[in-house]
């Protein structure tokens, strides 16, 4: 029993109401308000729902969702219940509706586990409410520095929920700014890429995020460079450098859609397979192993959980529809949008939509950052829309993408229909969305008949 | 015809997609046939004894500031003398608050600027985030995203970029944005800048080859893209 006042049961019996609502209408996703709305009428319910529960949380700019997906499998895989904000609502009001929806209506909830995906600007009241237990910190780049400021300003916020020293930290431990992070005695497992294994991936002149020494502010250097300030790095001024990750992926090998790879994990060799694509989803792999391994989970059961794993809805999957392959890859930031434009092939016809709503950021400055010059060869036209489509027009014009061949359709079902005729069955057809984008996105992609397995 | 520009600080002062400027100075220029030879710069000892018809310089975060303030004050003397030869210089954010006498953090001591303009920054406690409209003495407008927490004080006499339509401008007080003093340009406008206000970048170029060839004008381009952009961002919500 968790002594919810009157007012905090009436907070949360009006919070299982609107969720109920909202999933009767369809007229939200209804993955914030009913959070919002008891939280307005009791501030603490997140804190009470939540109280000594072991909670998992994950916060960085990148992977968050996939490796907090990951990690859902792997513990359900290992026999425990797990309660997760699985559509990614990471603000206190989406956190609050998944505690309201998970919760019986004496506030209790019947699960080994919270993991919640957890904002970076959040990450500070949920650890001042209720005591984090794991933090997994993906990576940190720029990313909706409007809402931010700086990168410095969004690693000063995980600090700052790394509350006290009970929280086990999950490090990156290629990633310099989380890999340096400022924490107290905290236990810490880092987890990373094999040097040896994987090949320098930084494509072109990419804007590499700066790091600095924390010992002597001397600017990082790398033996090798994995994917933007990503890799083995070393101080070139003092003895600092990467630590030796307690989890390691290495030599990943693409067979068919699925990656199998090797895992070294507390210098014992595991052989993985999974279906996430790509060297950033390796990362999320090694996250997940690395939890698990502080968990001290099951590997035979962790191993079937990843396995069993299906990407989320425009998180690099391929789907099936109408005849024609369609991969949808969310964009939101220069480190995963050009990481993204590199495994496009020449012959695929691109839709690229782009937003400017609070959820993608209000800047779009970012497409500067982006290495969309890979594409300046692309022998098919390039579809842009959403509501900055003439911004990206005029990026790609820039990167000396053959102007002509541009097509702006402010409305992404046009577009949508555009590139199939464009495509017509052939290769691939590749739809580039940022955040609200790719919801708009799950609509039409429903009224077009496509059977979501994971949506956002 | 050739035109020389120096990205200052490249490797430090690369935030909010300010690349983005450079990329169609280095364009517009290319699509013209003008040959461009840029070089970056990443401590300015590298400019002694070349010449530059363009100086850039971008915002960054305030720990790379301190170190490039630090560097950037020792060639004070060396800026003035480009100023008065007619370099255009175009500065952004963090580097246009470096045009002026000083930056004075919340903490720690001012950053020395190399007083080009007549100007000082304080920081201040409210981040000015948003779309901004500045319009022009010919009722032409500049758009573009600021982001910062310095507010920038012109000192009387000190021109303008322009009047803020939407945003806060330099200081969100005076109703002000950027400066202008000869050929040097600062401001506050990300987004990028250049890309979408194309007049202005031509007007940039303009400017830095006249320092060496007689012309009145640039061959014209067609800007449909860019307009289409421009407009769009004249009407965006703060």
């Amino acid at each position: 029993m968790n002594n919810l006042n009157n007012l905090e049961k009436l907070a949360l019996y009006i919070g299982k109401t609107l969720i109920f609502l909202t999933k009767l209408t369809k007229i939200s996703q209804g993955t914030n308000l009913p959070g919002k709305v008891s939280l307005k009428l009791a501030p603490a319910l997140f804190q009470k729902l939540s109280k000594d529960k072991a909670i998992i949380a994950i916060s960085g700019t990148n992977g968050k969702s996939t490796t907090s997906g990951l990690i859902y499998n792997c513990l359900t895989a290992n026999g425990f219940k797990v309660v997760h904000n699985r559509q990614g609502a990471n603000l206190i009001t989406g956190l609050t509706t998944t505690l309201i929806n998970a919760s019986n209506l004496f506030g209790q909830i019947d699960c080994d586990y919270l993991l919640l995906e957890i904002d970076e600007a959040t990450l500070p009241n949920v650890s001042s409410q209720s005591q984090i237990d794991y933090l997994v910190v993906t990576n940190l780049f720029r990313d909706q520095l409007d809402r931010f400021g700086e990168l410095d300003t969004t690693k000063k916020l995980i600090e700052k929920g790394i509350i006290n020293s009970q929280i086990t930290l999950i490090l990156n431990a290629d990633d310099p700014n989380v890999c340096q992070i400022e924490a107290r005695d905290n236990k810490k497992v880092f987890y990373g890429l094999d040097s040896a294994n994987i090949v320098n991936s930084q494509t072109g002149n990419q804007t590499r995020e700066l790091a600095y020494c924390k010992l002597c502010n001397c600017e990082i250097a790398y033996h090798s460079v994995f994917y933007n300030q990503l890799g083995d790095w070393y101080c070139p001024n003092c003895n600092n450098k990467r630590p030796l990750p307690d989890v390691i992926i290495a030599s990943l090998e693409a067979k068919g859609i699925d990656v199998q790879a090797k895992a070294i994990i507390d210098l014992k060799e595991y052989k993985l397979t999974y279906s996430l694509p790509g060297l950033f989803n390796a990362y999320n792999i090694s996250g997940c192993l690395a939890l698990s391994y502080a968990l001290n989970l099951n590997i035979d059961k962790t191993l079937e959980g990843l396995l069993k794993y299906k990407p989320l809805f425009g998180r690099s999957e391929i789907i099936h529809l109408h005849n024609q392959n369609i991969i949808i890859q969310l964009i939101k930031n220069p480190a995963g949008a050009s990481l993204a434009l590199s495994s496009i092939k020449p012959d695929e016809i691109i839709i690229i939509a782009i937003n400017d709503n609070l959820a993608d950021g209000r800047d779009i400055s970012w497409l500067w950052d982006t290495q969309f010059e890979l594409l300046n060869h692309h022998q098919n036209k390039i579809i842009v829309s959403g509501k900055r489509l003439y911004d990206m027009a005029v990026r790609l014009k820039h990167a000396n993408f053959d102007k002509t061949k541009i097509i702006c359709l402010p409305d992404l079902k046009v577009a949508i229909d555009e590139g199939f005729k464009q495509a017509n069955g052939k290769g691939n057809l590749r739809i580039l969305p940022t955040y609200t984008c790719l919801l708009e996105l799950q609509n039409i992609f429903k009224d077009l008949g496509y059977k979501m397995s994971g949506l956002n | 015809m050739k035109i020389s520009i120096a990205h200052l600080y490249a490797p430090y002062l690369n935030i909010y997609g300010d690349i983005g400027n450079i990329i169609t100075l280095v364009n517009r220029c290319r699509w013209r046939s003008i040959d461009v030879n840029l070089v970056s710069v990443s401590a300015c000892k590298e400019i002694i004894g070349q010449d530059f018809d363009i100086f850039f310089i971008g915002g960054g975060q305030d720990k790379q500031q301190e170190v490039i303030a630090q560097d950037l004050a020792k060639y004070k003397i060396e800026f003035e003398h480009r100023v008065n030869d007619n370099a255009v210089i175009l500065a952004i954010c963090g580097g246009y608050q470096l045009l002026g006498h000083y930056y004075k953090p919340h903490a720690g001591d001012k950053l020395p600027g190399i007083s080009i303009i007549d100007a000082y920054t304080e920081a201040s406690y409210t981040r000015m985030i948003g779309n901004v409209v500045v319009e022009l003495l010919d009722k032409s407008t500049l758009v573009g995203f600021e982001n910062h927490s310095g507010k920038t004080y012109l000192a009387a006499g000190v021109k303008p970029i322009g009047k803020v339509r939407l945003g806060a401008g330099n200081n969100g007080g005076d109703g002000f944005e950027g400066a202008n003093y000869k050929n040097v340009y600062g401001t506050y406008l990300h987004g990028s800048l250049l890309p979408k206000n194309p007049q202005f970048a031509d007007l940039l170029i303009l400017k830095a080859l006249q320092r060496k060839y007689d012309i009145n004008e640039l061959e014209p381009l067609v800007d449909e893209f860019e307009n289409l952009a421009h407009n769009l961002a004249v009407g965006l919500k703060r």
